[in-house]
């Protein structure tokens, strides 16, 4: 085709989408599939989206645009030490009970360029959320991207994790058995356990515009109580914290994390009593601290990486005899469960992966490794996590009201969706493989 | 005339809550499409505003509305976001198991049409999205591309047959 007939061709495509009839069938498929393309592109945004948008995004009013070409960590970084020049040079001169640098106190209590923190906190369940305390101890390097912790239950090693450039790697030392997602968004239960609260904390401190801050007495001790803005999880949830800072250290001593719901409600998920916070230099940190070395042979199931979006593409019954061949193997309730007898025994294929479903009555079954079934995805803040089995149980909301208990296999996870709390407690006890 | 647009132009970018508000759904819808993410996109849009406001003093108005100058910073932004993406390890699992029916032929179509639209060249992508995605007319299209009206065309026209032969390729036969 010349290039003339080329234009003449765009030409009358362009009159097809503007109206016109089309010349022939060709140019009408090509113009139908550009319509169905766009139509799969097309959605829309409410107003309060853009509008809590706009509230996060919205420059440090005051703060002069820069002539250079600034980075988005540039920015970031610019945006907060512009802030912390402005309250130290203009807020001393305005009068007030709170002492107003608190916040650049604060940032500067975490270390400077170069260092890494060391950090042990206890971390202690809101009202009515129910899991045990649990303590993390590591290390968090804001520079490198990376923070790597140990968490224990009861004095008992339930996790060990490391999150590289928001790169998720959880080792189960009971299961011997490993998950690696690209996000924390893709786990099944969210990124609220996979963050490090000192550096969820730093990084909404950096961000944060002029904050509120008062001045209290606990215990013969002066601190600072601070709120900070709404701070968004790489899942989406919604997080405010409530810092308490030491007065004399302007450390941090305690941080609520409240969650924010799609009612617009907070609801305290967790408390972290921090026990300390040790600012070092990053070339004084032993090799492979920042590391970790999964032991040989570990079974390790990789979730799809994020910004693919997961999609049902295909699904059929199988036959329990079908069932058993598959990989990975199915596991279930065995025949009956409550009364209920196994039935509809579904092989669902998403994108990147597939999953199997057993249903018994209003309790279902899955067994995925890499995707994590769309109905599974939970409220995305685990409400409750112990150890079962020689592995851990984690229990979370889904976003229809329901209750899923996940456990890790080898070679992926099983997960018991319920309207029932007991039943999925039960149900993760009995599970096996079919 | 033109130090009056150039003043015009300041001032639009400077009133930072009217030019979000204004056209911060369009750059997240496009940004999806270039990232395949919409969570992804919302935070690079976000990002793009805030570089907009901050580049006021060094932006030199060249007779394009500032819509133009945020579906540039838009597609830059994506190009660097996409090639961190590259550059981090991709978890691969072969996922066995027997072969499982399609019974879900729209679900699988449409997933295929998203995946030929994010495959397409950075400059295709935007000439589909303000043409028929935002509904701008090809003359618009040509002014916030820096194009002519006819190239733009051109390149929609290009893009309409990689798309049909991306759908091709996966067996998804396409008919007026």
């Amino acid at each position: 085709m010349s290039r003339a007939d080329e234009r003449e061709a765009a030409r009358l495509l362009a009159a097809v989408l503007d109206g016109a009839e089309p010349a022939d069938a060709d140019l009408a498929a090509t113009a139908r599939v550009l319509r169905d393309a766009a139509a799969v592109a097309r959605f829309d945004l409410s107003e309060a989206d853009v509008e809590h948008a706009l509230e996060r995004a919205r420059p440090v009013p005051g703060a002069p645009p820069s002539r250079r070409r600034l980075g988005v960590a540039g920015a970031v970084l610019a945006a907060a030490v512009v802030l912390a020049a402005a309250i130290l040079l203009v807020l001393p001169f305005t009068s007030g009970p709170v002492d107003v640098d608190v916040q650049a106190r604060a940032l500067a209590a975490l270390g400077g360029r170069g260092q890494v923190l060391g950090v042990s906190e206890v971390v202690r369940p809101g009202p009515g959320a129910g899991f045990p305390v649990s303590v993390r101890t590591g290390w968090v390097d804001p520079a490198g991207g990376r923070q790597r912790w140990t968490q224990t239950v009861g004095g008992t090693v339930v996790t060990e994790t490391l999150v590289d450039h928001g790169r998720v790697t959880r080792y189960d030392p009971a299961s011997g058995t490993a998950v690696i997602a690209a996000s924390c968004a893709a786990l099944a239960s969210g990124c609220a356990e996979s963050v490090d609260p000192i550096a969820f904390y730093r990084r909404a401190l950096l961000a944060a515009g002029p904050l509120r801050t008062h001045a209290h007495t606990e215990r013969g001790r002066r601190v600072y109580r601070v709120t900070l803005p709404v701070e968004r999880l790489a899942d989406s949830t919604r997080i405010v914290q409530v810092a308490t800072l030491d007065a004399a250290t302007f450390r941090p001593l305690r941080i609520e994390w409240r969650q924010l719901g799609a009612d617009g409600r907070a609801r305290t998920f967790a408390t972290i009593a921090v026990r300390s916070v040790l600012p070092i230099d990053a070339a004084d940190l032993s090799p492979g601290t920042l590391d970790l070395e999964l032991p040989p042979g570990t079974p390790t199931t990789q979730l799809a990486a994020p910004g693919q979006p997961v999609h049902l593409v295909g699904m059929r019954r199988v036959t329990l005899a079908e069932a058993r061949t598959l990989v990975p193997h199915p596991w279930w309730l065995g025949s009956r469960f409550r009364g209920s007898r196994a039935s509809e025994i579904t092989v669902l294929r998403y994108t990147d992966g597939t999953a199997v479903r057993i249903r018994y009555g209003r309790i279902t079954v899955w067994t995925y490794s890499r995707v994590v079934p769309p109905p599974l995805l939970g409220a995305r803040v685990p409400e409750k996590t112990i150890p079962l089995g020689g592995g851990v149980a984690r229990f979370y909301g889904t976003r229809g009201g329901g209750l899923v208990g996940e456990r890790t296999i080898p070679g992926g996870t099983v997960a018991v969706s319920t309207p029932e709390n007991a039943a999925a407690f039960t149900a993760l006890t009995v599970v096996r493989p079919l | 005339m033109e130090g009056d647009n150039h003043a015009r132009f300041q001032r639009s970018q400077a009133d930072f809550d009217a030019l979000f508000r204004a056209h911060y759904a369009e750059i997240v819808r496009y940004l999806a499409v270039r990232l395949g993410s919409r969570d992804d996109a919302a935070d690079v849009a976000a990002e793009v505003f805030v570089a907009a406001w901050r580049g006021v003093p060094r932006l030199r108005y060249r007779g394009r509305p500032v819509l133009a100058w945020l579906y540039r910073v838009a597609a830059n932004m994506a190009s660097d976001r996409l090639s961190e993406r590259m550059r981090q390890p991709v978890p691969v699992e072969v996922v066995s198991g027997p072969p499982v029916a399609d019974v879900a032929d729209a679900l699988a179509d449409r997933d295929a049409l998203t995946r030929a639209l994010a495959r397409l060249p950075a400059d295709q992508q935007l000439a589909v999205h303000l043409r028929l995605v935002e509904g701008y007319s090809f003359a618009e299209v040509g002014r916030l591309m820096g194009k002519s009206a006819g190239a733009c065309q051109m390149l929609v026209l290009r893009a309409g047959r990689q798309l049909r032969e991306a759908l091709e390729r996966e067996g998804i036969r396409v008919s007026s």
